[in-house]
């Protein structure tokens, strides 16, 4: 059946709620991009200011040098930092994940390893609260020395976002029929050849997306940041919250970081817009 | 050569043997799920039987209070409230993503032009960051901020709402952020399962002379039933985790208004640095999670 019969037209009423929606939406993002822009004198005016009429490019230069402001008592916390170790646990953090969420998911999709129980316990690790794995993990890193390391902090990432990776390959799995693999098998190669030779390739894409996907969630990430480390290593959240608390109020430049901040999970974000669906649901709903 | 050969052989008949199949896929999973969940799991069991705080003394040392600590917790009114304030916030929050989500993907499900930009716009909060979200909103909600500003062009008065730094207004505040920020994924959701609706029972309720409300309350929504469970499970289980956007807005405050269970647990035990009794806590949540988990998983396990 064709869709163009089908489907209906938005009628007025509709784009009416629609454009509400949309400016609803889109208020925060165009205040905090407008304030990112807004030179010191406009931070704090009444009634506020909307649309800047100069552009300050100097809070977007002010974070990554670090520049005195003249009129306030603090410096311009620098972002530098930040950015290269949020990068580096959030990569590393990945692609662990994706480690050993490819090696899970052939298990659980292709020999049902685990039985009934793993993907439960998967399942259920991901919706537990992470501040109560956190707790006893700091204190077992403060035994063994983890604290405010990278290898403490990417292991942390890797295990919370396992489950999301072994869940989503896994549902990229499924879609490969098995009969290539056993065709494959008839050929000579073995099982696990056969998973890595044959269906690997195939779910290239998805094994892309998953990692997106995962990254999302690794560069996000406040909580384990904020209580696995004490400033030798800083993510970018631990900052973004840092700047009020010990900078005084710097609304330019900490707008201009968040803005930063958020730049690749936008595109990362428009890259897998179809995959998502699959997961946030733990690859339950496929589109 | 030929030791290298032999190695070799070793090795790939190690990895065919279907024996040990487990270990070469669930091993590598299993080892960081241990170190990272179980191991610290089984340590936080033993401290929450003790009282045991850092800088005393070595924590095997710890004399046991065969769980008076759990006592404690219930005892603690800040905890109890941080729970009860937990569902307020949340309920609220997650039924309004759900209402709006539902109805932006309806409105989806009709054509129109810009379709695609559009959708894209709709689900920009879900990917900006919850600290940026919460600085964000920190902003708009200040007193002489653009929100009141708006709302006093709005109303043609004065508005000075202490969106944070008064009980119910921060709760509110906090509600709003929730759902601008998630408002998208259950939309998103709610689009993949208006999309999967088959088209001949809407055409035959259609043809027959269904009212658009008719078709949507006895067509539609029972057929999106599955999915409507699915979303609201996932949301609701990622909302009970709520930290960020009140540790940044409002630190919990006022007072302790805005303490959720996770920043209550978070301020107990890592801030104040009470480890053993915020062990205690941390058991009790997980507990608590796990009861509400263990029958929530079930429909989305059903799905695969």
């Amino acid at each position: 059946m064709s869709e163009e019969v089908l489907e209906e037209k938005l009628g007025i009423s509709g784009w009416i709620v629609l454009v509400i929606g949309l400016i609803l939406t889109l208020f925060p993002v165009f205040w905090i991009i407008s304030t990112s822009i807004k030179p010191m004198g406009q931070w704090l005016t009444y009634p506020p200011v909307f649309i800047p009429e100069t552009i300050a490019v100097e809070n977007y230069v002010n974070i990554f040098t670090g520049a005195a402001l003249l009129t306030t008592f603090a410096n311009v916390p620098m972002i530098t930092d930040s950015i290269v170790d949020s990068a580096i646990c959030s990569v590393f953090g990945t692609l662990f994940s994706i480690a050993i969420g490819v090696l899970a998911a052939f298990g659980v999709s292709r020999h049902r390893l685990g039985g009934e129980f793993f993907p439960v316990f998967l399942l259920a690790a991901r919706m537990a609260p992470p501040i109560a794995a956190v707790i006893p993990l700091l204190i077992l890193y403060s035994v063994i020395g983890l604290v405010d390391t990278y290898i403490g902090l990417i292991l942390a990432y890797a295990c919370f976002t396992s489950p999301y990776s072994t869940w989503m390959i896994a549902s990229f799995i499924d879609e490969v029929p098995i009969e290539l693999e056993q065709s494959a098998q008839v050929d000579g190669l073995s099982t696990i050849e056969s998973h890595f030779k044959v269906t690997l390739p195939l779910i290239k894409g998805g094994l892309v997306a998953t990692s997106l996907f995962v990254f999302i969630l690794n560069w996000s990430e406040f909580l384990l940041a904020l209580a696995l480390t004490h400033g030798d290593i800083i993510t970018i959240p631990v900052q973004i919250r840092s700047f009020t608390v010990y900078s005084g109020i710097l609304y330019g430049p900490q707008s201009a970081f968040g803005v930063v901040a958020i730049i690749p999970l936008i595109i990362f974000s428009l890259i897998i817009q179809k995959h998502l669906v699959r997961g946030l649901t733990f690859g339950a709903v496929k589109r | 050569m030929r030791t290298t050969r032999n190695w070799r052989q070793k090795l790939s008949d190690f990895i065919d043997n279907p024996k040990n199949r487990f270990l070469i896929l669930l091993g590598p999973i299993h080892v960081v799920l241990f170190l990272v969940l179980l191991f610290p799991f089984l340590l936080m069991i033993f401290l929450s039987l003790s009282g045991w705080e850092p800088g005393k003394i070595a924590w095997w040392l710890a004399q046991f209070n065969y769980g008076t600590g759990f006592l404690k917790v219930f005892g603690d009114a800040r905890f109890i409230w941080s729970l009860a304030r937990t569902f307020l916030i949340v309920a609220p929050a997650v039924g309004l993503e759900f209402v709006f989500g539902l109805i932006g993907a309806l409105l989806f499900s009709k054509a129109f032009r810009g379709k695609k930009l559009i959708a894209t716009l709709f689900l920009m909060p879900m990917f900006f960051m919850p600290v940026v979200v919460g600085y964000n909103f920190w902003m708009i909600f200040q007193p002489r901020g653009p929100l009141n500003y708006i709302l006093s062009l709005m109303l043609g008065g004065a508005v000075e709402i202490p969106w944070l730094s008064e009980r119910s207004a921060a709760i509110a505040a906090l509600i709003i952020s929730d759902v601008w920020q998630w408002t998208p994924f259950m939309f998103l959701i709610m689009t993949a399962g208006v999309l999967s609706l088959p088209e001949n029972p809407i055409m035959a309720a259609k043809v027959l002379g269904a009212s658009d409300w008719q078709i949507f309350r006895y067509v539609k929504l029972p057929m999106l039933k599955n999915i409507i469970v699915i979303a609201l499970i996932i949301r609701f289980m990622e909302a009970l985790k709520l930290f960020d956007l009140p540790f940044i807005m409002t630190g919990g405050g006022p007072g302790f208004h805005t303490e959720t269970l996770s920043i209550y647990a978070f301020v107990v035990a890592i801030v104040s640095g009470r480890l053993g009794y915020g062990s205690s806590v941390a058991l009790i949540l997980l507990i608590l999670f796990l009861l509400i988990i263990t029958p929530a998983i079930r429909p989305i396990l059903r799905r695969r």
